[in-house]
């Protein structure tokens, strides 16, 4: 790019400036309402002036039964991201290392499924986990989101193993070792860091979903996400409540886009934008 | 120590061949070097031989044993790799250990061989360090040392020096020579650099387009070159060419040009013929042999 | 067969397999399952009714009703709508917070929150932005003296309300995918173009833009899968509703399968979505293939 005048830049500032307020009006109400007493709930004039509280996080936990939603949603995220950076991890390496004419058209299937959309695969996974027992626990949410981002992940990581230089693995084979020893001896320890963005693209994805987790659980297994949706139906409107959960739930979300931003756009666009 | 010999060596990737046929013998002991252009197959064949290629075609045989379908660990072979191949996140010490862990040594036998190469090669001080710490000459002799602690007995260098500094190159070059030497292993090396051909090697095989062109000693290849490819690729300043015409005199048959006239050489009498119109042959001119050696 | 012959086949054994085997559990069998559902008389709400196979009556209902082509419409509107604004706006921020200027990579990075945040969350902050009466837009949009609009309970504005909605969560994905294309071009162009004196629209026309195509290409379908499933934020803030103003394909499998409990004629429907965002792959893919020839 080319350089700009002083005039241009403050005019790039000003445009930039009023965007980025309007992007961040939705996620300041959230925190706002978080923390504001309900009687100001609604009432924009008296932002920047209600005293805050933190009652609706102390309500969450007390008249809900919030934590145990939060750890259901840990569970299952925690299970599906370490099965599904094992088994992908394995994919990624076949699919990066095997040279064969057809080996792109698997790569490819496998990225198709991406594709498919959930809703239709949610009545078949309904009928099936109520059959054999699973509904309404968070297996059935595990199973669910190992597959869910197959596609993300595996493609992401082929990126990571096509990164670690064959010869490496060359000369290992020449020293005498079987390719299992030298994938977890030479190419996983040097794929680490891109294995472990993909974990926390498996972590975002499961903590954040939604249609799987409505569908399948019931009150036992219930996420975070679930529980959010959940006040908004039942009794009275909690918008505090709603906002406070609201808030815990994105937090993770956040943390990522400040620490990785890098990664995001590789995975995010299945390594379409280098 | 073992000899290696290849014949009728074939590799096709499909129905697209790289290497069309090679038949090479080398000699226990001998320093070979692999010589020609990018994309000749001179790297396919030496991982053919290492074992990192499958061979398409004929057979290869390394201390008289047909070593085709055994994988690279039971071909008794080391490589030293372009980019060097070393771990990254291993210290040089952990590299070699690594490159010895199949081989099922003592503690003692590991740590004595480590520390003879490391010797040899002037690595001591470098032993704890990571391949990032290291500059482009000291990485190229721990790739080295990771290759000589196997004992092999057959190396194999895939254009090692190619990313080293002209100074530094010419060092390497030297060290190599000296290494042979004393080992006095069979050396298989990859080069597109003439200069490290003629200065290493007992014999050079030049290559192109998948085929050998001449095998010969650096003398041979340099003064008496089979073929026009060979004798233009080979020498700096290249060899002069000159399209000449076979005319008859008095003294016999001349070769003649628009700006001078020699005889033909000895060995042409009798054999030329002209035909009108017809392509006519140049021999390649001779040269004396190489001042420098 | 030769030892790295072999070697390959072990890798495609140990390693592929799993991940295969994987898919097929929990993607093709359930696809599969649903196939199979497709063709029968699957009642949940009537479970004494048997589960016999009714030929292509379901596939025959979704097809030639009108609440299935309706919700195709809604969806490709919908999409149409979301991805045009999408792509100019995420473009436009591209290009200005690329600009070389501090603070920037700043900006970069916050514009990037909405686009990690559960799509149930942005409903429901949207829920609370549009709330009949009381909601923060009618509120700002009474000060500049216009009349609140019943954003989510109208036919006419609901649509309008999710595009809104989508659209503040994705054009970020958009602005990203081009910030990061626009930083990778080499500026050697930008340069000749400068020496030569072309105007900035010039330069963003004939030099930026063909540059950018296979990236915006990609982004764009990328953008347009998931527009075709979009369903979690419709689902919290109109659930299809009113009436079906607002009910896209998932939408309508969900009221099928779900309010009705018509699992059969859910099912239908996924299969025949199924096939159209097929047909949606299959361009995926030779854009993809082409763009990788390309570069």
């Amino acid at each position: 790019m080319n350089k700009i005048s002083t005039r241009q830049a403050t005019l790039v500032y000003i445009v930039t400036g009023i965007i980025l307020i309007i992007f961040m009006i939705p996620i300041y109400l959230i925190l706002a309402s978080s923390l504001k007493p309900s009687a100001d709930m609604f009432s924009p004039s008296a932002d920047g002036l209600f005293t805050p509280t933190l009652q609706h996080y102390v309500d969450l936990f007390t008249l809900r039964p919030f934590h145990w939603n939060i750890i259901n949603s840990l569970v299952v995220t925690l299970g599906s991201t370490l099965f599904s950076v094992t088994v992908r991890s394995l994919g990624a390496f076949a699919l990066s290392r095997i040279r064969h004419p057809r080996i792109n058209d698997a790569a490819f299937w496998i990225l198709s499924m991406r594709m498919f959309p959930p809703i239709a695969v949610v009545v078949p996974y309904y009928i099936i986990f109520k059959s054999v027992g699973l509904l309404d626990t968070p297996l059935a949410l595990i199973i669910v989101y190992s597959t869910a981002n197959i596609p993300l992940t595996v493609w992401l990581m082929k990126g990571f193993f096509d990164e670690v230089p064959e010869a490496l693995e060359e000369a290992a084979q020449v020293d005498g070792y079987g390719i299992v020893e030298i994938f977890y001896r030479i190419t996983l320890p040097l794929a680490a860091p891109g294995l472990a963005v993909c974990a926390v693209f498996c972590f975002i994805f499961s903590w954040n979903e939604f249609l799987f987790a409505l569908m399948l659980t019931g009150s036992s297994a219930q996420t975070a996400t679930v529980a959010v949706m959940s006040f908004w139906s039942s009794d009275a409107v909690q918008w505090g409540r709603i906002m406070a959960g609201s808030f815990i739930i994105l937090i993770p979300g956040v943390i990522f886009v400040l620490t990785c931003q890098k990664w995001l756009v590789k995975g995010l666009t299945l390594g379409s934008v280098k | 120590m073992a000899s290696v010999s290849l014949s009728n060596v074939v590799k096709a990737f499909g129905a697209f061949k790289v290497v069309h046929g090679v038949d090479l013998d080398i000699a226990d002991g001998e320093f070979v070097v692999l010589l020609g252009p990018s994309g000749c197959g001179k790297t396919t064949t030496l991982r053919m031989v290492a074992g990192l290629e499958d061979v398409s075609g004929g057979e290869i045989c390394i201390a008289g044993e047909a070593i085709n379908d055994r994988p690279p660990k039971d071909r008794k072979i080391a490589m030293v790799f372009q980019n060097y191949a070393l771990y990254p996140h291993m210290t040089v010490r952990q590299n070699m250990e690594f490159a010895l862990k199949p081989q099922k040594l003592s503690k003692a036998e590991v740590d004595a061989k480590i520390a003879g190469v490391a010797g040899m090669l002037g690595l001591d001080a470098l032993l704890q360090r990571k391949p990032a710490q290291l500059s482009g000459g000291q990485r190229q002799r721990v790739a080295m040392g990771r290759a000589m602690v196997r004992t092999p007995e057959v190396f194999l260098f895939d254009e090692p020096l190619s990313n080293l500094d002209l100074k530094l190159r010419t060092q390497v070059r030297m060290e190599i020579a000296k290494l042979h030497k004393q080992l006095g292993t069979t050396v298989i090396y990859v080069t597109h650099d003439q200069v490290e051909a003629m200065t290493l090697a007992d014999k050079i095989v030049i290559m192109k387009d998948g085929y050998i062109e001449q095998i010969g000693s650096p003398e041979e290849v340099f003064a008496h070159p089979k073929n026009l490819f060979v004798a233009t690729f080979i020498g700096s300043p290249s060899m002069n060419l000159f399209r000449m015409t076979v005319e008859r005199s008095e003294k016999g048959p001349v070769l003649s040009s628009a700006a001078f006239t020699i005889a033909a050489p000895a060995d042409m009498n009798g054999k030329v013929h002209t035909r009108p119109g017809g392509d006519t042959r140049h021999p390649p001119q001779r040269r004396p042999p190489c001042p420098g050696r | 067969m030769g030892y790295v012959n072999r070697r390959n086949r072990t890798i495609a054994g140990v390693f592929l397999l799993p991940t295969v085997a994987v898919l097929f559990l929990t993607t093709i069998y359930p696809m599969l399952y649903a196939l199979y559902l497709s063709f029968r008389n699957y009642d949940l709400a009537k479970p004494f009714i048997p589960r016999i196979f009714v030929g292509f009556a379901n596939f025959q209902e979704v097809l030639t009703s009108g609440p299935f082509m309706h919700s195709m419409l809604i969806t490709f509107k919908l999409m149409a709508v979301t991805l045009t604004f999408q792509f100019v706006i995420g473009v436009g921020l591209a290009l200005l917070v690329t600009q070389r200027l501090p603070g920037m990579a700043a900006i970069r990075t916050l514009l990037l929150i909405p686009m990690m945040i559960s799509p149930v969350i942005v409903g429901l902050v949207w829920l609370f932005i549009y709330f009949p009466e009381l909601g923060y837009l009618n509120y700002f949009i009474s000060l500049i003296g216009i009349n609140p609009v019943p954003w989510i309970t109208s036919t006419q504005w609901a649509l309008t309300a999710i595009a809104i909605a989508d659209i503040w969560q994705w054009t970020p994905f958009v602005m990203m995918g081009t910030a990061a294309a626009l930083q990778s071009l080499s500026p050697e162009p930008y340069e000749a173009a400068l020496i030569d004196g072309n105007s900035r629209i010039d330069v963003f026309l004939y030099v930026t833009l063909p540059q950018l195509k296979p990236v915006l290409i990609s982004l764009l379908f990328l953008r347009a899968i998931d527009a075709f499933k979009i369903y979690d934020i419709i689902f919290v803030l109109t659930k299809g509703g009113p009436g079906d103003a607002t009910e896209t394909i998932a939408l309508y499998i969900y009221r099928q399968s779900f309010t009705f409990w018509r699992m059969g004629v859910g099912a239908a429907a996924s299969f025949v979505s199924l096939i159209i965002i097929s047909v949606l792959i299959t361009l995926f893919f030779k854009s993809m293939q082409k763009s990788a020839v390309a570069r």
